[in-house]
């Protein structure tokens, strides 16, 4: 190529103006600087909001049954505490688990604070009625002392909620006051409870658990991946550039490309007031990842290209060869990115609509901002032919004999391997692992698996039941239907125990007739029902019953972690709850399930955004190839990866959770563009009259090198995920890895093998119509 | 539990609120503000009818209807009955609270539906006062304004309009729950007319609140015509009406016997 100008060139002289571009770099840079951050103040706009149970769309059945049961009985987030020691062995043990039950109650942001320290011992005899709590005088005899332990074994509102049963390990419950997760992250409530706990409590292990807790700590630990993955990331590029290009400007021209298009995205996210949330915090690595593919194949043919005098006029020229193909598979991986918006989860569609923003801020930055800076570089030597490339050409030439060779053995191994991979891949699960999320070692995993055992079980959740009739839960038929669901509830082996207002009803008949255990039950008469329950009012009944009333709640200490165990379960409830009398309608929702819910519904909803996808990518590619057959030609090589993505989740077990279900959609939109890369030039040499078999080699010898570089760029990346301390962070990061190494397997070998066994497909031999304008050759190749 | 200044107070706080109407001086000092408030106080005893509306943080809510009898004894000690008239279903359940020379508070309740007197033993009372927002030991807090000697004036305001004094008490038994009060009282009056219950945390836990427009006058006495607790926390608040009130009515003593607490019943 000349270092002269062609006509072609000085027709559009706007590239010798570097410097014009790179401000207007600048200036959009500023904007999104705006975006991100408040620049009177400093303070960061783009807030994290890791909250799980929002994920659900505002007007989800689920998510508006739990908001009414919160705006009926209050906020069901709490932190339960426990100390590993016997608190019964040691009286200073019950005057630290006092003092520390008032210490909690006065941090702000706790509502209360339940305990053996307040909550009433409900007895009687003939004479006298006992309201005043267990602990309301510490026994100082060691018969006293056992006395207490076996009335709190006793007491069916302590026993396993705030004492181990069988144990005296002693629990101490948090209600905090109706604040979203970012106020319970800034408060840093649960460091609070811990420390206050510690300076309360001496020695011994303390355990800390509740839904808040375990969504600040996996807030805590996407801030610290971010903090560390990007940086990462940035680093891992700036080698692979280095390697590749062997250039200074080779080396941090495109690691300052992506940076770019990673602070456009950011503040996209900023001014549209997004709050990254565990799902959309996924987009800033991927965005910097994918962006680092364009950025290369920019800067490859930048390095092909003879050094001129013009450096400005050199870096056009590399744009006018890669603009089309980079644009082109920026279409493709932004309809794979959009087709997420067919989810009816909002989260979703966000992850969707920001991957697109971060794709075409990449795609913007690769052809605006790169070529200015190149623009501006010092003129080079011309870059020697690497060593590598000779090997890459070699390793391509071998490949593609014997992809071509041996075409029929490998189209059949992949279907193969397609169909046992979509056997496998039904045994894929729907599940997400909220606690095993955490590493095995993680306090927090350890501390919610100690209390699991320790108490009636660490994850509760509510059943609401509704009266036609108000004042129904005042008749004793009522009450008793709450036992007998009671009963049934805590015969399921995932419950650990439950508690309903008919629980307090009992004890204060028993308290008030006298002490005996026959008298633990619910009273015959309805005038005794509200009696008991207007001296017996306290803040533990107005959680469990409203003041008509009316409405009641059945609360659900359950032992089990995993998503797909809890729904299970939920629908065995409501399977139940069907059962109940004429005039009485329940739900079962929670916090708890809600994150569970959430989580199956954004995995469960990845087939029809995978659907989506695959009808996209496809139409633009016929509309691109003006062939249906080659459109769809090129979709098959795209769904043996995603296939044996998904067989593989199967055979290793892997649930499709909120992270690996995202990554279909992801590793289509982007496997697709080597598959591009690839036809655009088998394409260009059958259509010349070559024959399917010469035009698939020599498409491979074009391709097999850039697609290498970029697939490796791209795995090195994803892998940097695995980094992560939340389990779903490094499925999606291993997960997405190993299906574009899959992909980049399938384009090497399994596509020129199918593309070589097309001849006796040809329609008439010769050249194409010559009409249809072809995209730039590739200029990695 | 319950102690004699708790019985004074107690009825200081449901009552309130019969105040003279003493022109209080202009001059705020504590113990201006406390006897201001200390002759509200009836001299031997009084009744009124009350009605208690407790609403959940949904905004349904229950009714109780009742009637409360307050009487000093000639020995001195104060005794308290609460019987409720309505609903049917728990007509007839009663709480009596009675002051004893040792100090050893006496509290008693009858629910008509088993026909017994039970003691209630061990301790405070300090849960919810039928099912309200109000509890035993929030009235006797209200009432240290009157009596408790760790009153200090924070200055001098106006509240709906009306000069009030701004009084800050210290209650004799102060918990994490509440920690201090902070009062605005009707210079005019010698009512409070909001009361701040501020936890140690420095959060105001509850504000129980009279509105001026509902104070009455009967026999030269100012009465709050209704009072309305909300629990800042649960979201939940209680609206008290007090009407047909009688100042030191001649009250038997019988009235205020455990046993007869069933006698009364409808």
């Amino acid at each position: 190529m000349s270092g002269l100008p062609s006509p072609e060139d000085a027709s559009l002289p706007w590239y010798r103006r570097p410097v014009v571009w790179l401000a207007a770099c600048g200036l959009l840079s500023l904007v999104a600087v705006a975006g991100l951050v408040d620049l009177r103040t400093g303070a960061v706009k783009l807030r994290l909001e890791p909250a799980l149970d929002k994920l659900l769309p505002r007007h989800h059945e689920s998510r508006e049954a739990y908001d009414a049961l919160r705006d009926r009985f209050g906020n069901d987030d709490a932190l339960v505490l426990v100390s590993d020691r016997d608190v019964f062995a040691d009286p200073d043990h019950l005057r630290d688990l006092g003092r520390l039950s008032e210490r909690l109650a006065s941090l702000d942001g706790v509502s209360r604070v339940h305990s053996l320290a307040n909550t009433p011992a409900l007895a009687g005899s003939d004479e006298d009625v006992t309201l005043a709590a267990l602990l309301a005088e510490v026994p100082e005899e060691p018969g006293e002392l056992d006395a207490l332990a076996l009335r709190a074994a006793r007491h069916p509102l302590v026993s396993g909620r705030l004492i181990s049963r069988g144990g005296g390990r002693a629990a101490v419950v948090v209600e905090l006051e109706a604040m979203d997760d970012e106020a319970f992250l800034e408060r840093g409530l649960d460091r609070m409870v811990l420390e206050a706990a510690r300076e309360e409590i001496r020695t011994g292990d303390i355990w800390l658990a509740g839904t808040p807790v375990v969504k600040a700590e996996m807030s805590r630990i996407l801030v610290r991946d971010m903090a560390t993955v990007i940086p990462a990331i940035l680093v891992l590029m700036t080698v692979i550039a280095a390697l590749v290009f062997r250039s200074v400007i080779g080396t941090w021209a495109p690691v300052a490309c992506i940076a770019v298009a990673e602070l456009w995205t950011l503040g996209v996210m900023g001014w549209s007031g997004h709050a990254l949330n565990v799902i959309t915090t996924i987009v800033p690595p991927l965005v910097l990842i994918v962006g680092f593919a364009y950025a290369v194949h920019l800067l490859s043919a930048y390095h092909r290209l003879e050094a001129t005098e013009d450096p400005a006029l050199r870096a056009w020229r590399a744009l006018r060869h890669v603009a089309f193909p980079v644009l082109l598979t920026g279409v493709t991986t932004i309809a794979g990115f959009l087709s997420l918006a067919t989810s009816h989860l909002e989260v979703i569609q966000e992850f969707g609509r920001f991957a697109a923003v971060g794709v075409a801020a990449t795609q913007l930055a690769t052809l605006l901002f790169l070529p200015a800076v190149l623009g501006l570089a010092r003129p080079t030597r011309p870059t020697a032919r690497l060593r590598t490339r000779e090997v890459f050409d070699r390793l391509a030439e071998r490949t593609g004999r014997f992809a071509v060779g041996r075409r029929r053995t490998i189209v059949a191994l992949g279907l193969v391997a397609g169909i046992a991979a979509l056997a496998l891949a039904t045994r894929v699960r729907v599940d997400t692992e909220i606690i095993e999320n955490f590493a095995p070692e993680a306090p927090i995993r350890t501390s919610y698996e100690a209390i699991n055992d320790a108490l009636d079980g660490a994850n509760p959740f509510t059943i609401a039941i509704e009266a036609e009739t108000p004042g129904a839960f005042a008749e004793p038929a009522a009450l008793r239907e709450l036992v007998r669901l009671q009963d049934w509830l805590e015969s399921q082996p995932e419950i650990g125990g439950t508690t309903s207002v008919a629980d307090h009803v009992q004890l204060l008949h028993q308290a008030f007739s006298g002490g005996g255990a026959d008298a633990l039950r619910v009273p015959d008469s309805k005038a005794l029902v509200s009696q008991l329950l207007l001296v017996g009012a306290g803040e533990e009944i107005d959680r469990l019953l409203d003041a008509p009333h009316t409405h009641a709640t059945v609360e659900v200490r359950s032992r089990v972690t995993r998503s797909a165990a809890l729904s299970a379960l939920a629908s065995r409830i409501e399977r139940r709850l069907g059962e109940l009398p004429a005039g009485f309608t329940g739900r079962v929702t929670g916090n708890a399930l809600l994150v569970s819910r959430a989580a199956d519904e954004i995995s469960a909803g990845q087939v029809r955004s995978l659907a989506a996808a695959f009808v996209a990518i496809g139409a633009i590619l016929c509309a691109y190839f003006r062939s249906v057959g080659i459109g769809l030609l090129a979709l098959i090589p795209n769904a043996l990866p995603i296939a044996i993505y998904f067989g593989a989740l199967g055979a290793f077990g892997i649930t499709l959770n909120n992270a690996t279900a995202l990554m279909g959609c992801v590793v289509l939109g982007i496997a697709v563009d080597d598959t591009i890369h690839f036809l655009v030039r088998f394409r260009r040499g059958w259509h010349e009259g070559r024959s399917a078999e010469t035009s698939a080699a020599d498409a491979l010898m074009a391709v097999a090198r850039p697609v290498t570089i970029t697939t490796v760029a791209l795995c090195a990346g994803l892998l940097l995920l695995t980094t992560s301390d939340l389990r779903t962070q490094a499925e999606f990061g291993a997960m997405g890895a190993f299906a574009l190494a899959v992909a980049w397997l399938v384009d090497v070998l399994w596509t020129p093998a199918l593309c070589a066994s097309l001849d006796g497909f040809r329609r008439e031999p010769g050249p194409a119509r010559t009409a249809e304008p072809e995209p730039s050759p590739d200029p990695l190749s | 539990m319950l102690t004699r200044s708790a019985f004074l107070s107690f009825f200081t706080g449901v009552l309130i609120s019969i105040g003279t109407s003493a022109a209080a001086d202009s001059v705020a000092s504590a113990e201006t503000v406390g006897q201001c408030m200390r002759e509200n106080l009836p001299g031997q005893g009084a009744s009124l009818a009350f009605g208690l509306r407790t609403h959940d943080r949904s905004g349904a809510f229950r009714e109780t209807q009742g009637q409360a009898y307050y009487q000093r004894s000639t020995d001195g000690l104060v005794r308290l009955l609460l019987r409720v008239n309505a609903p049917d279903d728990v007509r007839g359940t009663a709480i009596l609270l009675r002051e004893a020379q040792d100090g050893e508070d006496e509290a008693f309740l009858y629910l008509p539906a088993l026909a017994r007197v039970k003691r209630l033993a061990g301790g405070s009372f300090s849960g919810p006062l039928l099912g309200s927002d109000f509890s035993v030991a929030d009235l006797e807090r209200i009432g240290g304004l009157a009596q408790d000697a760790q009153v200090s004036v924070l200055g001098e305001s106006s509240f709906e309009s009306r000069p009030v004094w701004v009084v800050s008490v210290r209650p004799q038994r102060s918990d994490a729950g509440v920690d201090r009060l902070v009062s605005y009282v009707d210079r005019e009056t010698c009512l409070p007319l909001r009361t701040e219950f501020v936890d140690r945390g420095e959060r105001v836990r509850k504000i129980l609140s009279t509105p001026a427009s509902a104070i009455q006058r009967h026999a030269g006495h100012f009465v709050p015509g209704e009072m309305h607790m909300f629990d800042l926390l649960a979201q939940t608040e209680t609206h008290l009406v007090i009407h047909r009130v009688t100042v030191d009515p001649d009250l038997s003593e019988e009235l205020f016997r455990a046993g007869a607490l069933a006698k009364g019943e409808g």
